[in-house]
């Protein structure tokens, strides 16, 4: 489930409308992670949840339904177990309500983020553009790891264990190699020694 | 006129040293630098476009690159990686191909385009071309810049016959445009294709024989570990009008 979510955030480029794209659109997105947290923290519950709900059908009608489920999946479960927690240790129960709200309604914004954005879009700023960058180039590889894992046949918590070594040494020597190719056009990302 | 000169280069990774004072010089022209897998080829490359740190000098059109700013030395010398996957940088082959001309603000010279990626190419994800897709628009991305140096490191790789088509075409194209082309592979067969003026042998970090292409012989290559030129490469190079 989870890396068909991942493919479809990482192909969704290549369909997503043209105004989602472009650069300037970029700094809307950032304005609407930054408002969507500080909106859940602010705002009456109800209120909150409606804000979940537009966000949630922005994404379904954008055509990313799997990322919605999974958005909706995790944060039912994230609320159960937490609420579970507070339950048994006495803890507040609003503000797990209020933390589930946060994680909510900022998730749909930064899948949209993740989908959306070219990495040529954060030219500007170098931190940002090498990280998505290494996201990008990552999460290809890993999702062909995971086929040769599959072809394979390595299942169960091996297989996870595995995916999950994996992405850690390809970030690691992937970084480097990307390092290598954004010098040969001139990007300087790290001081020289 | 001399345009890339090493002089007792070293370079280690840890306590290991890959190149062992190597000196060389360069002059406009195709040289290929040979030898079996990990003799130091890649790593004499990176030390060139200064991708790695190195003891001794090397000059490129007469100035030490260790004085060069990043973005006046990627002007002066195209550095394009063995294994295209890992060097890819954005969503579409086009963008990729643009990003080292926004970062330098040069215009481009879009003859070096055409003669390795095709236009139907342009609008696709680098991550989902094929091998000998991803290897020309890895080295179109990089020489687009038209630097009069070119670090060519295993251009061969995941090539079919149109793709090795398409390097002989820039690499001829290179020629006759005065670039010093200096090209690393492993298979003296793929090195005869390019009709080299001068070649070099690395073996274990040291160059034990270099000289004029027209003077390697079968002996040399055999004791570095590489394939001597057989029956079969004779009868392919032959018929394409190459005297070996
Ligand atoms: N980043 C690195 N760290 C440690 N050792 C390396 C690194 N890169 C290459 N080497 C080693 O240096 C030697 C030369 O590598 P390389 O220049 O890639 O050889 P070639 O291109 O001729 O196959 C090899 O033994 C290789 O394992
Ligand atoms: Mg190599």
């Amino acid at each position: 489930m989870l890396l068909s979510v991942l493919r479809e955030v990482l192909d969704y480029k290549y369909k997503a409308p043209q105004i989602l794209l472009s650069p300037w659109s970029f700094s809307f997105k950032f304005v609407l992670l930054i408002s969507s947290v500080v909106f859940s923290i602010t705002q009456q519950i109800i209120i909150a949840i409606a804000y979940v709900i537009a966000l949630l059908s922005i994404l379904l009608v954008l055509g990313l339904w799997r990322s919605t489920i999974y958005i909706i999946t995790s944060i039912l479960i994230l609320h159960a177990s937490m609420t579970l927690g507070a339950l048994l240790l006495h803890g507040d129960l609003a503000r797990v309500t209020r933390f589930t709200l946060v994680a909510a309604s900022t998730l749909p914004v930064l899948v949209l983020i993740a989908s959306t954005t070219k990495p040529s879009a954060l030219k500007r700023m170098p931190i940002l553009y090498l990280l998505s960058i290494v996201f990008n180039n990552v999460l290809r590889e890993i999702l062909d790891v995971v086929t040769v894992y599959r072809a394979r046949g390595v299942e169960g918590l091996n297989y996870w264990l595995r995916v999950i070594i994996a992405s850690i040494t390809l970030s690691i020597s992937r970084s480097s190699s990307l390092i290598d190719s954004l010098r040969s056009r001139g990007i300087e990302v790290e001081k020289e020694h | 006129m001399i345009t890339v000169e090493l002089i007792n280069v070293w370079v280690y990774y840890g306590d290991k040293s890959v190149l062992k004072g190597i000196s060389a010089k360069f002059t406009p022209g195709v040289h290929v630098i040979l030898g079996r897998n990990g003799a130091g080829k890649t790593t004499l490359l990176r030390a060139i476009a200064r991708l790695v740190e190195f003891r001794g000098e090397i000059i490129v059109m007469g100035k030490s690159i260790k004085g060069l700013k990043r973005r006046d030395l990627v002007k002066l010398v195209g550095y394009c990686w063995q294994n295209p996957y890992y060097g890819f940088i954005e969503a579409t082959v086009r963008d990729e191909i643009r990003a080292t001309l926004d970062t330098l603000r040069l215009p481009g010279n879009w003859e070096v385009v055409k003669l390795l990626v095709s236009e139907e190419l342009m609008e696709r994800d680098p991550f989902t071309l094929s091998g000998g897709e991803a290897k020309r628009v890895s080295m179109a991305s990089i020489l687009i810049a038209d630097q009069p140096i070119w670090l060519l490191d295993d251009p061969f790789m995941f090539l079919d016959k149109s793709g090795v088509d398409s390097i002989l075409r820039l690499v001829e194209y290179g020629r006759s445009r005065g670039k010093t082309i200096i090209a690393t592979m492993h298979e003296v067969f793929y090195a005869s294709l390019l009709k080299p003026d001068t070649y070099i042998i690395l073996d274990q970090g040291v160059i034990s024989s270099s000289g004029e292409w027209q003077s390697l012989s079968d002996d040399v290559l055999e004791k570095a570990g590489i394939l001597p030129r057989g029956e079969i490469c004779a009868s392919i190079c032959t018929s394409r009008g190459i005297r070996l």
